[in-house]
């Protein structure tokens, strides 16, 4: 990781030297490279990465410069790193935070400077201060928990659920969204219950699911934590029906979950599942820089510099409000399409796309629906 | 409940519970041989599973005889680092503190290495035994737990046998009860705390690859299982059966609370239970022993005073530092002026703690609680009932002091005890702020927070901050500067430095201690409240241990004892991450690495230079 | 004459051992009283438990009109009871002035809040305060030595440091356990010589000590511990000439 770091930083500047006529468009990239949530920037990170060396590569008329920086999950480090990369670093804008509060606590920020945000923070609030200069990137946590509850109800035909979550926003954003989505088909969760963060023993809130009657369970939170309930619910004897959000969509689940998570079903923005040659180019592509599969955070930072790019591209001035403008822009299909499909975003800043509904079989993961 | 479901929860519950009691053990060795709280046991755990990880991964041996391998390894760890770090600093009688805050660099500094050497993502360990639950009493056991049962507690038996029956195990113990009189016995002191850190190090290091099966293995790992573990220690009032047996109840109990009542609460419980323990078992019978700050340096009356002496060079002090802060205003571009903004607004929290800990000598590792009812207080005020900002942070004050007030009960504990309950207060109060929704927002946090507005006049700029964050510093700075030399701040150094020599001289010890708790707190709420102005949002999560810790670590670098030297270490600590960003994944290595360079060469913090440089001057002028 | 201590049948159990059993004796006003015994015969406890350190588990304590026992070491001091340490106990990281600043504690009343905002009357307390505390540095003759830190001063100079500490509260009565002990013959001389000065100001000093000439010297009664119990009290001459001090010094320290 290091390594790339700074080998990018040394492309970047040979690149400078050589292609002087090349305009630089400098993007910054706010989120948690160390601290509990550190796996989650490497996705941010790796994703932006990846779009800004093939611009790079490309040698078209804009070179891409990122400044990386920092937030260690912290959210007054993630303010002050914002403040850096918009007065000092002069960002046209700014893709983080990867933590929903701390996303939400950039928002003052980036609205009282005039910086498009681009986060892929779930937390429902971001997108309603009432910042023009917010997107969220991802599908929100009522999007996701919407489809993901309704699939479970009518296609996988689960009725008695139980939602644990960890204790922080994520988790409860989650958790909420999914109870209030079955809520709305008249349903009720037999089980739900939060775990404090640091917690790695779950054994008293299985047994809990277990004299609760619950088939299905969603586990919410850092993907080490859903890992963690499905080994220990296997431990148990226990077999329910795993779902999980996009928090789980990392490879990195599978391989910790191991047979535990097999069967489980998840609504992820991309997965390495899909044929489609383009995608499967770009999960190739991927997996060959940075040694693993692509997530939905990759293809959702990787998407979101070329939005940037684009932007700048169409109008010629590198400029925060263009970019901004061109993103308000974005509100039916057709005018910029990505990795992840044609980009919109509504009225108060919130990007939808298709989630695929995936099973992990085999260790694999299996389209079921999208 | 079914018995069945009751047995596994149990069995469940002693599985994690051995880890508490080993990782625990380490904490109460350390404790007993140095009176150190060791913060980088939790990394110990981390290094094992690490450690662990690789052999079987590489050499296929096993699972046993990784066990073996892996606890005499990190053991050659722990004897390494107490001979280049922790002896010198114990050789030179430093502060407790200084200590404490040297193992914490050590913590951050090694955690931060691991990330270099084994990335940051949790790595789960190969399947070491078949999935295939064996029954034992009708009950569905891995086999895997029994492994861990059997080994954690075949340790924990071996060192049982150890401290009772061999010649050292029984010189460790007499050394530990009595220094002096083992000394006289011909006991090494020296060789006894080497011994500790060995045998800490290699227990932490055996519970690391017992849980990493369990729950992977990764550079974050000790930190989950540190703060149960000490609770497991002090449950056992530190002893050696008490914490193994401290460390299984609370992993049964732990569990059985999840089990059967909701989880939300279930740590506030456990919590709770802690100290309600400490306040019962452990009143303090003597008021002699070590204070955690001896050997610091305190200025309490103006004798010794920095600014005496020579009228006119304190007015060029004062002067200058005018001077400086012009420039610093006129001057520093808007990032410089963000992160000094947020450093001072900590140095306000962080001159209250000084107040408690420098001139008291009162422990405590729940300052950021207050913080946090400051920041809450005043936002609570100003969004749900219109009060104006002017008003609302005084009051945020008042609403510290209070709770400051409440929990002022728990000062009747002393030393090690006392960093505990302030420590699970600290938790209680931050887990209070994330349940009790209706008035928090739970784990959302609060947002659109308004700035802070002056008759209709609103705030924005980062200079307008820093105005009025630098005046409410120096209004803190200037009550606070008086306080400390006054009738009562002598008393309150008195305290610290002999109870029993203070009560003697009609002090009343303990009113006088929480009065200084209370006024410290009040100090935390008014900067939580510039805090939630300045930063717009707050969640219970700026206001966790860690941030606590980080103010600890600010009077210590700064100087215990000193006012100044609170404000000074309040801006090196919260500046030095910001300005080592360049250094990326080595940011923290370096950071914790500076931290023990510190606590190793400076043991008086910054403020020793100042006091030198005083001194040189007037002698330059003499 | 009015007595300005007096116990009653007091007695102290630590674990099995009894300390003090039923111990009656009276100090009063305006005398140097003396207590001795062989090692371990109470006389410390005595006094911890006099000046509150410890509780007394039975018996009376009376300290000029008021009942003691149960209060804590601070209330029994800013009744007028100052006390010293066999073992030094000093404020060691504080300069030696400051010492005795403390000392002044009983005598002064500013608090948190009047210490921020400092009216007048703070400052000329403050003022009393600093003077008080010079003058009884002054008494022992260690006001050069106003300014160094207590840690740092030789061992005689802190002895005396804890009396100036007690003197500048105004004692009544001051209690001053082992205050020779370490000290050479000179720094003792002089010790006497400033204890004899305290009672022209009125102090009250009640004292523990081995150096018998010393205690024969100065104090005008003595009462002898031994084993927790009292076994004599009288004028020096009396104790002296007692059959059963006699025999439970034999072997210990030799009257001198």
């Amino acid at each position: 990781m290091r390594v790339l770091l700074a080998a990018s930083a040394v492309a970047f500047g040979l690149g400078a030297s050589a292609a002087g006529a090349q305009q630089v468009i400098k993007i910054g990239v706010v989120g948690p490279m160390t601290g509990a949530f550190a796996a989650v920037g490497q996705s941010e990170i790796t994703g932006a990465e990846m779009r800004a060396k093939e611009i790079n590569a490309a040698g078209g008329k804009y070179k891409i410069e990122l400044v990386t920086e920092d937030d260690a999950s912290n959210c007054d480090q993630t303010v002050n790193a914002t403040v850096k990369l918009i007065t000092k670093d002069n960002v046209v804008a700014v893709l983080g935070a990867m933590n929903s509060p701390c996303a939400l606590a950039m928002v003052p920020i980036t609205r009282r400077y005039k910086t498009p945000q681009f986060t892929a923070g779930v937390g429902t609030s971001i997108t309603k201060q009432g910042s023009d200069y917010v997107f969220r990137i991802a599908v929100g946590s009522i999007g996701q928990t919407r489809e993901l509850a309704a699939f479970a109800i009518d296609k996988l035909g689960q009725s008695k659920f139980a939602v644990i979550y960890s204790d922080d926003e994520y988790g409860a954003s989650m958790a909420n969204g999914f109870k209030d989505a079955l809520a709305a088909r008249g349903m009720q969760p037999l089980v739900f219950d939060s775990v404090p963060r640091a917690d790695q023993d779950f054994t008293g809130q299985l047994t809990k699911i277990k004299a609760s009657g619950a088939t299905a369970l969603f586990t919410t939170g850092a993907f080490t934590f859903s890992a963690l309930m499905a080994k220990q619910a296997k431990q148990l004897g226990m077999s329910l029906q795993l779902l999980g959000d996009t928090g789980n969509a990392s490879p990195k689940y599978i391989e910790l979950g191991g047979d535990a998570v097999e069967g489980a079903v998840l609504v992820e923005p991309y997965t390495p599942a899909d044929p489609d040659p383009k995608l499967q180019a770009f999960t190739a592509k991927y997996k060959q820089q940075y040694g693993r599969d692509p997530d939905g955070w990759v293809a959702e930072h990787y998407d979101a510099v070329e939005m940037i790019h684009q932007a700048v591209l169409k109008s010629g001035k590198i400029d925060r409000q263009t970019v901004r403008d061109f993103a308000a822009s974005l509100k039916a299909p057709g005018t910029f399409r990505g990795i992840l499909g044609d980009w919109t975003f509504d009225a108060t800043g919130d990007a939808s796309f298709n989630l695929y509904k995936v099973q992990i079989k085999g260790g694999q993961k299996v389209i079921l629906a999208r | 409940m079914d018995i069945q479901t009751l047995g596994q929860l149990v069995l469940s519950g002693l599985t994690i519970g051995c880890v508490y009691s080993l990782v625990g053990l380490g904490f109460a060795l350390t404790l007993r041989a140095t009176e150190l709280i060791n913060f980088a046991q939790g990394e110990m755990v981390m290094l094992g599973s690490f450690i662990g990880l690789t052999l079987l991964t590489t050499t296929g041996l096993p699972y046993a005889a990784v066990f073996v391998l892996v606890a005499i390894a990190v053991g050659l760890v722990g004897v390494l680092l107490e001979r280049t770090i922790l002896r010198p600093i114990l050789d030179r009688r430093a502060p407790l503190l200084n200590l404490l805050i040297a193992t914490l660099g050590l913590s951050i500094a090694l955690q931060a290495l691991a990330i270099i050497v084994w990335g940051r993502e949790p790595v789960a360990y190969p399947r070491l035994f078949s999935d295939e639950p064996v029954m034992v009493l009708g009950l569905r056991v891995q086999a895997l737990n029994l492994w861990i049962l059997g080994l954690g507690l075949g340790v924990m038996a071996a060192l049982h046998w150890f401290f009772q029956h061999t010649m050292t195990g029984v010189s460790w113990r007499a050394a530990s009860l009595d220094p002096a009189t083992a000394a006289l016995f011909g006991v090494n002191r020296r060789r006894n705390v080497a011994l500790t850190f060995a045998i800490s190090a290699a227990v932490g290091g055996a519970a690391g690859v017992l849980i990493a099966p369990l729950f992977f293995a990764s550079f974050g790992i000790g930190h989950s299982v540190i703060v149960k573990a000490f609770a497991a220690g002090a449950i056992g009032g530190f002893g050696i059966v008490g914490t193994m047996l401290g460390g299984l109840a609370l992993g049964v109990i732990e569990t059985l609370a999840a089990g059967i009542v909701s989880s939300d609460y279930k740590n506030v419980i456990t919590y709770s239970a802690l100290l309600v323990i400490l306040m019962v078992f452990y009143r303090p019978t003597a008021r002699a022993g070590r204070s955690i700050t001896e050997g610091a340096k305190v200025v309490a009356s103006d004798v010794v005073d920095l600014m005496s002496g020579d009228r006119r060079r304190a007015a060029l002090l004062v002067a200058g530092g005018a001077a400086l802060w012009l420039a610093f205003l006129l001057l520093a571009d808007t990032y410089a002026l963000r992160i000094t903004n947020m450093a001072l607004i900590a140095a306000i929290a962080v001159l209250g703690l000084q107040l408690v800990v420098g001139y008291t000598g009162q422990f405590s590792f729940g300052h950021a609680a207050f913080y946090g009812v400051g920041a809450y207080a005043s936002t609570l005020l100003t969004m749900k009932l219109g009060v104006p900002f002017v008003l609302a942070v005084p009051l945020a004050g008042a609403t510290a002091a209070l709770a400051g007030l409440l929990v002022a009960p728990v000062l009747r504990l002393s030393g090690h005890f006392l960093a505990i309950a302030t420590l699970a207060m600290g938790e209680i109060v931050q887990l209070l702020m994330l349940n009790w929704k209706w008035l928090t927002n739970g784990a959302y946090g609060i947002y659109g927070i308004p700035l802070p507005s002056f008759a209709g006049w609103e705030l924005e700029s980062e200079e307008g901050f820093f105005v009025l964050i630098s005046g409410v510093l120096a209004l803190v700075y200037l009550l606070l500067r008086r306080l400390t030399r006054s009738r009562f701040g002598r008393s309150l150094v008195a305290v610290r430095e002999n109870e029993l020599a203070a009560m003697s001289s009609g002090i009343r010890a303990d009113r006088q201690k929480i009065t200084a708790f209370v006024v410290g707190s009040a100090c935390a709420g008014v900067a939580g409240a510039l805090y939630a102005h300045y930063i717009a949002y707050i969640s219970p999560e700026s206001f966790s241990f860690l941030a606590s810790v980080q103010m600890v670590t600010m009077v210590v670098i700064g100087g215990l004892g000193s006012l100044p030297g609170g404000i000074v270490g309040a801006l090196a600590v919260a500046l030095l991450p910001e300005m080592l960003r360049a250094l990326a994944d080595y940011r923290l290595v370096v950071y914790g690495g500076l931290l023990i360079l510190f606590m190793m060469f400076l043991p008086g913090g910054l403020a020793d230079i100042g006091r030198r440089a005083w001194r040189l001057a007037a002698r330059v002028r003499a | 004459m009015t007595m300005l201590l007096e116990l009653e049948g007091v007695t102290k159990r630590f674990g099995g051992l009894t300390a003090l059993d039923g111990v009656a004796l009276d100090v009063r006003a305006g005398e140097v009283r003396g207590l001795i015994g062989p090692n371990g015969s109470g006389k410390s406890t005595l006094f911890h438990v006099a000046s509150g350190v410890h509780r007394a588990d039975g018996g009376r304590i009376v300290f000029a009109g008021e009942p003691i026992l149960g209060r804590s070491s601070d209330a029994i001091a800013r009744l007028g009871l100052a006390r010293t340490f066999q073992d030094i106990q000093l404020f060691y990281d504080m300069t030696v002035l400051e010492n005795a600043m403390v000392g002044c504690h009983r005598l002064s009343r500013a608090g948190a809040l009047a210490a921020m905002l400092r009216p007048p009357w703070v400052a000329a307390e403050e003022r009393m305060i600093r003077e008080r505390a010079r003058e009884a540095l002054a008494f022992v003759g260690l006001v050069d030595l106003a300014a160094e830190r207590a840690r740092s001063i030789p061992y005689g100079h802190q002895r005396l440091l804890e009396i100036a500490r007690a003197l500048a509260a105004e004692p009544r009565l001051m209690l001053l356990d082992e205050p020779a002990a370490g000290m050479n013959p000179t720094e003792t001389r002089a010790l006497m010589h400033h204890i004899a000065r305290l009672v022209d100001r009125g102090v009250t000093v009640f004292l523990v000590e081995h150096n018998m000439k010393m205690v024969m010297d100065i104090c005008q009664r003595i009462t002898v511990l031994n084993y927790g119990k009292v076994i004599a009290s009288g004028t020096p001459a009396e104790v002296q000439a007692d059959a059963g001090v006699v025999e439970a010094y034999l072997g210990g320290v030799a009257a001198g």
